[in-house]
């Protein structure tokens, strides 16, 4: 493993960055409890569309503070949300400040947030969205569902795909032949519409964890059967290989080669298949929240974030701010696209 | 040749008529009823309801069913909407014909720009130019089209600079063809480029690495020692060769953009196949959505039929034996 | 004499499709190959690449199942039988594989590579290291993964794997085919060193006449296929009969290497014959006993 990142480092230093990178973005998601300076639905109902808060270091008369701070914001025309700061106190920028207060990690009970600044000034990074919630604390949490539904979706598709592909791959003949008929049938459909299909399977209103259990379902239900029709190509050549038949001649039973002999050696593949197709999966969830169908309010995703500004010009032209959660899927996605065509090149045996 | 094709036709019906099974029992799996909506409507009487049940045969049983609509898919004949009241025929041809223009649309600009693009990446491999294209590229692929579709939006709702949602907005009843055509085309212009830029960084890889290996092949070489021009090598020699295993590409994204253009046709209100899609699913439109999903999946499947033909044409070692 | 291992009139078809998988083309791999190896008297295959050797040494293994024919150990049919119920027969007759580049599992180490061969399953601390000094490699190498190693040490570690489970009888694929002079050398006193101290009966495959002719007590040449002659080492050695037999001592005089690929009547070796007659045209001869335990199938003699 070490030496793996090792090489990865030398064939591409973006590529490495890119790792790190990721791995600081699910962090931060995983902790969205504790980094996030509000909870997800903790509104501030006179600030609907609030503009990204000023961070300020110099005072209306020029003094310059060490600490930075914040205005209180005062709403100017309701109509067309145009706020105005409040120069008359500064709301310095403050660790472990009080809020209300709320679970971290399901169970852990405070009222302290990392970092903040006083009520009823609020520190908005990237503005507030139409409940007058703050989108960046929302795009932490919605960061967590997003990012794992991807990772367990991959996961189960990955060892559906790995399972049918190694099947049909190693003993071939009819079980070959029905297996792959069906992933075939699976992928004439266009993903899109069997997405849609599979969701109008369920009612609209489930709860929360059913919604993303179902999506996770859904998303890896379309994914396995690419995988496993690549895997079973894989399968297929490596059986040829002389030390399947050196495990063979051994009386190995055909679990065992399969799991000792053919999977390991599917590995290098393996990895740089799942960093590829991480980016479908955020996308699906995406698309399914974005069109009302996925992660339902208020619970925050990266794609119902961005729903309330589709079909309505207005809100879109009002709180540009909300497409920054359209900038946090695009920055994931380069990032895995750079890892992965990295890996792909450094896991080629052939550039060994 | 001719084999291929046939073979390739007749693989087509065993997936079509698996795909519509499945079809099928997703859909009559999906809670509600398809009269939902109609029982709320004071004006239909029950009876009316019931009559219509019999009619589609909603009554019988689902195996039942499935094999009466596919007896009328044979016909071509997809049933009625539920919701429109017309047959589902004339609803997807209009909205088919809609997605299909977009969708040649943006293929044909995606590979105008890209193969050009590839080819002189390819040949400057290494340089800036090429490097800051391959950037450029990354971008391209990750950018997911939804949110290209909002940016276009957006950044249209702040200049206005060309109509959004819709195919026209000239309704007069005197204006000429090309006014029409001319209308059509700017309403086409924002999911297409969105579209466009979403799909060109793909193709731009895949061309460039096709080409890149197709330049440094021996026969390349060859070409380089009997003293072939620079301009020949390139064109005559290379391109052509590193275009062939496009030609798959050009198949399967004809699917591909089928599954990326809905969503960008419902965000830029493009009435095409995805919103059409989207609405009968959400409305239980039973004949539809199966009517979608099958003309969908020949497409798909036509689409890689396609690119094959279109190989074993270009390539004389499958054209001739 | 104790038979180990026999087959009867083996026969091997293979398809072989073109790229887009719609012409095919059948080569006749083994076309009803008969042969018998009893212990501790090795016998040696000879023959050029493409004549069907390695397909043999499959089939004998039951790795490739035969067309036809069946394949005995010590009297027993095994031809139909099931990979699972092959256990006890593998264990007992082993294979070494041509290319040690290929045939070790690059993921797994070599004590694990061997710890599988293992029969029976329990192992005695030491045991690993002890096969391994027995075929010549360091103790120490049993934490080695087949790409820290050389083609020659691969090869032995391959050695190792198929000794692990005390067998009696090992068949050796071309086991230096892929190894230079001097490796060859090492790892073919080696096969004779075990031969002695762990009673092994030896089928050994090669192209290199030469060889055989000293490992062997019994030699098979095979062309195309067909067997074609089949004596003891100093018959071949002495009287060769067969002209492709006659080919392979003199390799300067091997003229004619054709390469077919459609099907066609009679003898195989045909093109490459300067004696052929008119019947070879349309009959493929019989393998018949033309001295004692001199078998040949050619029409010269008959």
């Amino acid at each position: 493993m070490r030496k793996l990142l090792h090489r990865l480092k030398n064939h591409s230093r973006l590529a490495y960055f890119s790792l790190w990178f990721l791995l600081v973005f699910y962090f931060a998601s995983f902790f969205a409890d504790i980094l996030a300076p509000y909870h997800f639905d903790h509104q501030f109902r006179n600030k609907p569309y609030h503009p990204p808060t000023k961070i300020h270091f110099f005072d209306s008369r020029g003094h310059f503070h060490i600490r930075p701070f914040v205005y209180n914001t005062v709403v100017d025309d309701p109509v067309f949300k145009t706020y105005r700061e409040d120069h008359s106190k500064i709301y310095p920028l403050k660790f472990f400040v009080r809020g209300k207060e709320r679970k971290i990690f399901f169970f852990f009970k405070t009222d302290r947030y990392l970092f903040g600044v006083d009520q009823p000034a609020g520190i908005f990074l990237f503005g507030t969205d139409n409940y007058g919630r703050d989108i960046f604390s929302r795009l932490l949490y919605g960061g967590r569902i997003s990012l794992s539904i991807s990772l367990i979706g991959v996961f189960i598709s990955f060892s559906l795909g790995m399972i049918t592909g190694g099947i049909a791959g190693y003993f071939g003949g009819i079980i070959d032949q029905t297996l792959m008929r069906l992933v075939e049938i699976l992928m004439v459909f266009p993903s899109f519409y069997l997405m849609l299909s599979l969701r109008a399977m369920f009612p609209l209103n489930l709860s929360s964890i059913q919604v993303y259990l179902l999506i996770v379902l859904i998303l890896s239900l379309i994914g396995w059967a690419g995988l496993a029709r690549i895997i079973r190509g894989m399968v297929l050549s490596i059986k040829e290989e002389d030390y399947i038949l050196a495990a063979k001649s051994l009386g190995l039973s055909h679990w065992k080669i399969l799991l000792f002999h053919i999977f390991p050696n599917t590995f290098s593949y393996s990895i740089t298949a799942i960093t590829i197709s991480v980016p479908g999966y955020i996308i699906g969830e995406a698309a399914l929240s974005l069109l009302g169908l996925g992660i339902q309010e208020p619970y925050p995703s990266w794609g119902n974030i961005l729903s309330s500004t589709i079909g309505n010009l207005r809100v879109l032209g009002d709180a540009p701010w909300l497409l920054l959660a359209g900038i946090f899927i695009f920055v994931v996605l380069i990032n895995f696209n750079l890892l992965g065509d990295a890996l792909r090149n450094v896991l080629d045996p052939k550039n060994w | 040749m001719k084999r291929l094709i046939i073979k390739r036709l007749l693989q087509l019906i065993p997936m079509l008529i698996g795909m519509s099974f499945v079809s099928f029992i997703i859909i009559q799996s999906s809670p509600g009823d398809y009269f939902a909506q109609m029982k709320m409507n004071p004006e239909i009487s029950p009876e009316t309801i019931e009559s219509m049940r019999t009619s589609f045969g909603l009554d019988r049983p689902i195996l039942v069913q499935y094999f009466l609509w596919l007896k009328n898919m044979c016909k071509l004949d997809f049933g009625v909407s539920f919701a429109y009241h017309i047959p589902v025929k004339t609803l997807i041809k209009f909205r088919l014909k809609n997605t299909i223009c977009l969708a040649i649309f943006s293929l044909f600009m995606s590979w105008i720009i890209a193969v050009p693009l590839a080819v002189i990446a390819g040949y400057k491999e290494g340089t800036f130019f090429d490097k800051l294209l391959s950037m450029c590229a990354y971008f391209s692929i990750s950018l997911p089209s939804f949110f290209v579709a909002l940016l276009f939006v957006y950044f249209i709702s702040k200049t206005n600079l060309l109509p959004i949602g819709g195919t026209r907005s000239i309704f007069e009843v005197d204006a000429s063809t090309i006014m029409v055509f001319k209308d059509y085309m700017k309403h086409l212009l924002v999911p297409g480029l969105v579209l466009c830029l979403v799909n060109v960084g793909g193709l731009f890889r895949l061309m460039k690495n096709n080409f890149i290996e197709t330049f440094n092949t021996p026969f390349i070489l060859a070409a380089w020692a009997r003293g072939v021009s620079r301009n020949s090598v390139i064109f005559k020699h290379t391109l052509r060769n590193a275009l062939n295993p496009m030609f798959t590409i050009l198949g399967m994204e004809i699917g591909s953009l089928l599954n990326g253009a809905a969503l960008t046709e419902i965000i830029c209100g493009w009435p095409g196949m995805g919103s059409l899609v989207l609405e009968a699913v959400l409305s239980h439109d039973l004949y539809l959505v199966m009517g979608s999903l099958v003309i969908s999946g020949f497409l798909l499947v036509l689409g890689n039929l396609i690119g094959d033909i279109l190989i074993a044409f270009f390539d004389p070692r499958i054209r001739i034996s | 004499m104790e038979e180990i291992l026999r087959c009867e009139k083996i026969s091997k078809v293979f398809v072989v499709k073109d790229f887009l998988g719609i012409n095919k083309r059948k080569v006749k791999a083994l076309q009803d190959v008969s042969i018998t190896l009893n212990k501790r008297i090795d016998l040696g295959i000879v023959g050029e690449s493409g004549s069907g050797k390695t397909t043999l040494a499959k089939v004998l293994l039951l790795l490739v199942r035969p067309d036809s024919g069946s394949v005995y150990y010590r009297n027993t049919d095994l031809t139909s039988l099931p990979d699972s119920k092959l256990r006890f027969f593998r264990n007992n007759v082993r294979i070494i594989f041509q290319n040690p580049y290929k045939s070790l599992n690059p993921r797994l180490s070599v004590e694990k590579t061997i710890k599988e061969a293992l029969f029976p399953k329990k192992t005695d601390p030491g045991m690993i290291e002890e096969i391994l000094i027995q075929t010549g490699l360091p103790a120490d190498y049993k934490h080695k993964y087949p790409h820290q190693m050389s083609g020659g040490e691969r090869q032995r570690v391959a050695i190792a794997r198929a000794i692990a489970g005390s067998p009696e009888c090992i068949i050796a694929d071309e086991p230096t085919g892929n190894l230079d002079a001097t490796t060859e050398v090492h790892i073919l006193k080696l096969l004779d060193g075990l031969k002695k101290t762990l009673g092994l009966t030896f089928l050994f495959i090669t192209h290199n006449l030469k060889i055989v002719v000293s490992f062997c007590e019994t030699i098979v040449i095979m062309y195309r296929g067909c067997i074609v002659e089949q004596a003891s080492a100093t018959q071949i050695l002495k009287y060769p009969l067969h002209p492709y037999t006659r080919v392979l001592w003199n390799q300067s005089s091997f003229i004619n290497p054709v390469e077919e690929y459609k099907d066609r009547e009679g003898c195989v070796f045909l093109f490459g014959c300067p004696y052929r007659k008119k019947i070879c045209f349309n009959l493929q001869p019989e393998l018949k006993e033309k001295e004692k335990q001199h078998m040949v199938s050619c029409f010269l003699y008959e």
